[in-house]
């Protein structure tokens, strides 16, 4: 699927505008979505899913406009959501709660949604458990569900927003490994705080930041950003001013920081750039 | 179907919260037993019975339903689960008719086949429209005010901590019985007692007097199908809005958070 966003803008009453003039193409396969809290992360998605319409601009899904309500219906049919906040219905199983979600998206074949139910359950290793009540689960249990809810009807379009957040690091890595393997075959957002997901999972990168766009492209070109402007200091009993403390290592002598400055700190080395470099240099302006 | 589908997910939802349907089963038959001493409605072939039990029916169980469903409108805001309903292609007020349906379908479940019993045992005792008379009673009278009382909790919960918010709606349903239904009936030797008053919707198809009591002499007129009609109309509409805006509520509480 192919999405353009047309000089995007919203707005919310009585707070800074969420989204600012966002004009860009999104190519499909992985794309990771970063960006400090309140950069416009989730509100992006919410139009992109059609939860909420934006207040300037437009967005087309392969030259659509999602303005009619026609169209956004037709999305919805093909669109897969994963919130970050979201408890599956506690009282039904996940078989069950597939199912629901299967009826939702205007699946009318039971002995289909029953197949896809299974199958997704296997996939993200819930089979065994496929019959329990989900309050039960623990909370990378549930998480598993939300993603294997997002999945049900074979969506072109997948919106996942910081799946990864307070899992434990086994369950992290299923989890990208899972994400890994849906890129191929449909577009998938992926919004994180986590830039090691993005450099694991996604080739291209969106970097927002007050709600307008920071950096679009290739996620190695992320570190351009940063280039000749990483520096790391001699050992300092504080971080040193008007520079961007990317890291800091303890050393008898004091603390050695690394850090983003156009202007090196007194005694400073250059370093070669990090992702987590670039997207600090371009955060952090 | 996808309705059906989609309804029959919330009544399974609703089913599994045991105290729910185990609170709205005891009132039921505690409605059963305030029956007593006026002899059991399945004991009788007189409609008037049959119509008694349907309007404590009407006013016991939903105590149960105003206590326990806080959750109605807030729970998919709260679970998060409402972003991913909205991002799918089923408008919304169809997915809050058809929770409201699937949940009512559970908790009603007891009423309908207690009040079914009753008429069946009607039938019995020689009154042939009895299982048709319970059926019209359910619809008319036990469905609206379950309804209504889901919606008065839904709104609570919306605006209010679980807790409180179920001893909100609780009071609150208390105070509407206390207000519609009871009616003044001047005493011989002056004064006036109370007696519950029959629905307009019974009066107008059943033909029963405006007072639950036959021993009573009443002196307001009887209503007429016109009257039975808003009456009902408006208890449905009413719990709607009430709906509506425990929806409205849900959601700007959903988006602070």
């Amino acid at each position: 699927m192919f999405i353009s966003l047309d000089h995007l803008g919203k707005d919310f009453r009585k707070k800074p505008r969420a989204l600012d003039d966002l004009t860009l193409d999104l190519p499909s396969g992985m794309i990771g979505l970063v960006g400090p809290n309140g950069a416009g992360k989730t509100t992006l998605m919410r139009i992109l899913c059609g939860i909420v319409a934006p207040t300037r601009g437009r967005v087309l899904a392969d030259g659509r406009d999602l303005s009619d309500a026609r169209t956004r219906r037709a999305l919805k049919q093909t669109l897969g959501y994963l919130p970050q906040d979201i408890e599956p219905y506690p009282n039904l199983t996940p078989l069950e709660f597939l199912d629901y979600m299967g009826v939702l998206k205007g699946m009318g074949d039971a002995r289909e949604r029953r197949r896809q139910a299974g199958g997704l359950l296997e996939r993200v290793g819930l089979a065994d458990v496929a019959r329990r009540r989900i309050g039960g689960f623990s909370g990378g249990m549930r998480r598993r569900v939300g993603i294997a809810q997002a999945l049900m009807g074979s969506p072109r379009l997948l919106v996942v927003d910081e799946p990864t957040a307070g899992l434990d690091p086994e369950e992290r890595m299923r989890f990208r490994a899972l994400l890994a393997s849906l890129g191929g075959e449909r577009t998938v957002i992926l919004s994180t705080h986590i830039l090691d997901d993005v450099a694991q999972t996604c080739p291209y990168v969106c970097v927002l930041r007050g709600g307008r766009l920071r950096y679009d492209g290739a996620t190695s070109g992320l570190v351009d950003a940063a280039r000749g402007r990483t520096w790391i200091t001699p050992p300092l009993p504080a971080p040193p001013t008007g520079a961007v403390v990317a890291n800091a290592a303890a050393t008898p002598e004091g603390t050695r920081y690394r850090v983003v400055a156009d202007i090196p700190p007194a005694g400073a080395q250059p370093a070669e750039p990090t992702l987590e470099d670039g997207y600090l240099a371009l955060v952090a302006r | 179907m996808r309705f059906l589908r989609m309804a029959l997910v919330h009544a399974r939802i609703a089913a599994r919260q045991r105290a729910l349907w185990a609170a709205s089963a005891a009132l039921c038959l505690l409605s059963l037993a305030v029956m007593v001493n006026g002899g059991m409605p399945f004991e009788s072939g007189d409609v008037f019975d049959l119509a008694f039990f349907a309007q404590v029916l009407a006013m016991l169980p939903p105590i149960a339903y105003a206590a326990a469903c806080t959750d109605l409108a807030s729970s998919p805001a709260r679970l998060g689960i409402g972003e991913v309903e909205k991002a799918a292609p089923v408008a919304s007020v169809v997915l809050a008719a058809a929770r409201v349906t699937g949940t009512l379908a559970v908790v009603l479940l007891p009423s309908l086949a207690l009040l079914l019993f009753c008429g069946f045992g009607q039938l019995a005792h020689g009154n042939l429209l009895g299982p048709l008379q319970a059926l019209a009673m359910f619809v008319l009278v036990v469905a609206p005010a379950a309804l209504l009382a889901a919606a008065m909790s839904a709104l609570a919960g919306a605006a209010l901590p679980r807790a409180f918010a179920r001893i909100a709606a609780a009071a609150a349903w208390l105070v509407v019985l206390a207000l519609t239904s009871f009616v003044g009936v001047p005493e011989a030797g002056g004064g006036v007692h109370l007696e519950i008053a029959s629905d307009p919707a019974l009066q107008a198809l059943f033909g029963l007097p405006p007072v639950l009591n036959e021993n009573v002499a009443w002196t307001v007129a009887p209503a007429s199908p016109l009257a039975a009609f808003a009456s009902v109309a408006g208890r449905v509409a009413f719990a709607v809005v009430l709906l509506a805006a425990a929806g409205a509520l849900s959601r700007a509480r959903g988006r602070r958070r």
